[in-house]
């Protein structure tokens, strides 16, 4: 099933991020870590912050995490999101480090039920054959 | 160590309206207007203008500003790089080093707006398709798209966190409208109630329609000079007491990333720029009588009286109900023009207002002022924080 009714800003699967959503599509969470450092590093990018390193590698996670922050979201902003209001956005801070958080979705839980400090765990939906988005569920 | 040198000498602005109603002059009209009147206002001649400064990528530049206005000797033009909204005191850093260092004599520093409907704040932030390197790829499949949900997320951390009430959002709007109340160039005029606050449309939860910001079409500018020279000109100059930009480590850029060092995603990224401002004029918070915070949302005025050092972490939502925010009996009265809420969105309208409050001709004057804080507090890095003086 389906968080929204139809896809819309899809990510480019061939990008410079391929591997973070090639590790999607094969449902794990991969954040992106320094080969030196072991820093992580998310949104990923060209180089570590922490050491200078421009060697990364893009590390499976266990994509369980607690929800720092979220938005319940009543505006309808896209053609694509007729219908879709309200949902939630939230923020998942990782379990296994303390600078990476996630922006998702909470998919099995009602506008009103959704609290900060909720453990959650990465779910994948097969938005098209080529995309794959982690999304969260109550864990 | 006191940062000598530099003070606005004169203030300008066009008429504010409401989104596309100046669609049809072009932000280089309304920029060359507020020009003019900020010369008028100075005693200077367009002439003696010798160098431009802006920000947020502001659609005119120096030297499209200089062949308008004719100026025979363009010394400087200097955009301040990155940050939006928050980096709305970036180009006065700028004007100010540039008339300190002698690189320019006049400076002006302009903005103008026109909110057409591809600038529109209440719109989808993203362009399609997305970009390869984009980071709004992590953000924007699921739904984060515009500024009031980005900074909701801010909100409901600061309320899970410290306890922060939607009402006390709502007593920064109100206060913010009854300023507005006494402004004639304000577009929101009509008073508000914390009803009126609670019962207005929801947005992005816990963000209501009055917790937002105007969409709103103008220009505004001013005029910076070395100190010497602001006694031979027309009005009581303001002395810039410290102005300040820069970033806490690894604060994004962009709202929509909401990844930074820590988990305390409620704040507004402020802290080290406003200690650093404090620092360079000598002051502290208790010296300043006026506050002019960028308000995009109201959740964002109490992050920053908590990052600005008016009160603890966690104690703005109390402040602003017990402190009081309001003039003219608050402690301290905070966007007494009706700030980017009530007054316009025109980005950079809260250091007319200092100015104002320095010269004693705000519509909403503190008794006695002698220090006010400007601060673009919107949530991005670079950030902005400027303290003016008598």
């Amino acid at each position: 099933m389906s968080y929204f009714p139809t896809p819309f800003h899809l990510p480019p699967a061939d990008g410079p991020f391929a591997a973070y959503w090639a590790a999607a599509r094969d449902h794990r969470l991969a954040i992106q870590r320094c080969t030196d450092c072991h820093a992580w590093r998310h949104p990923p990018g060209p180089m570590c912050w922490a050491c200078g390193s421009r060697k990364a590698t893009f590390e499976a996670v266990s994509g369980r995490g607690n929800v720092l922050t979220y938005t319940i979201v009543h505006q309808e902003l896209l053609p694509e999101l007729a219908g879709a209001a309200p949902y939630n956005v939230v923020v998942v801070a990782l379990s296994e480090m303390v600078n990476v958080h996630i922006v998702g979705n909470v998919i099995d839980v009602a506008a009103g039920d959704l609290t900060v400090g909720m453990t959650v765990e990465a779910v994948f939906e097969d938005v098209t054959p080529d995309i794959t988005l982690p999304r969260f569920r109550r864990a | 160590m006191q940062n000598p040198g530099a003070s606005v000498v004169g203030i300008g602005q066009t008429q504010y309206a409401f989104r596309g109603q100046l669609a049809h002059r072009g932000t280089l009209d309304l920029a060359l207007e507020a020009i003019s009147r900020a010369a008028d206002d100075a005693g200077l001649e367009l002439h003696d203008i010798d160098g431009f400064a802006s920000f947020s990528g502001d659609s005119n530049d120096g030297g499209i500003l200089a062949f308008e206005l004719g100026i025979p000797d363009l010394r400087y033009s200097a955009m301040a790089w990155g940050g939006g909204g928050a980096n709305a005191l970036g180009p006065l850093v700028l004007a100010a080093d540039a008339v300190r260092q002698g690189s320019a004599h006049y400076v002006v520093v302009v903005r103008s707006i026109i909110m057409d409907e591809s600038a529109r704040y209440g719109r989808s932030l993203s362009q399609r398709p997305i970009g390869r390197f984009s980071d709004i790829q992590f953000s924007a499949p699921y739904g984060l798209l515009s500024p009031a949900q980005t900074f909701a997320l801010a909100a409901r951390r600061h309320m899970a966190l410290y306890g922060t009430t939607s009402e006390q959002f709502g007593r920064v709007a109100v206060a913010q409208r009854f300023h507005a109340t006494r402004n004639p160039m304000a577009l929101r005029r009509d008073p508000i109630t914390l009803e009126d606050h609670r019962t207005s449309r929801m947005i992005a939860d816990p963000i209501r329609k009055l917790d937002c910001c105007q969409e709103s079409d103008g220009a505004c500018a001013y005029i910076v000079t070395t100190n010497e020279r602001a006694l031979d000109l027309r009005q009581p100059p303001v002395r810039v007491l410290s102005a300040v930009m820069g970033g806490e480590p690894r604060y994004p850029s962009d709202p929509a990333n909401q990844n930074m060092r820590t988990h305390d995603l409620a704040t507004g990224g402020q802290k080290s720029v406003a200690s650093r401002a404090f620092r360079q004029a000598g002051l502290t918070p208790a010296d300043v009588q006026v506050a002019l915070l960028f308000d995009n949302f109201t959740p964002q005025v109490i992050m920053a009286l908590e990052d600005l050092g008016f009160c603890a972490a966690g104690e703005g939502g109390p402040f602003v109900e017990s402190e009081g925010i309001t003039w003219p009996d608050g402690r301290l009265p905070i966007n007494t023009h009706g700030g980017l809420h009530s007054e316009a969105y025109v980005h950079m309208n809260h250091v007319l207002e200092a100015v104002r409050q320095m010269r004693g001709t705000s519509t909403s004057q503190v008794a006695d002022a002698e220090v006010a804080i400007v601060a673009g507090t919107a949530g991005r890095s670079p950030t902005s924080v400027a303290l003016l003086g008598r």
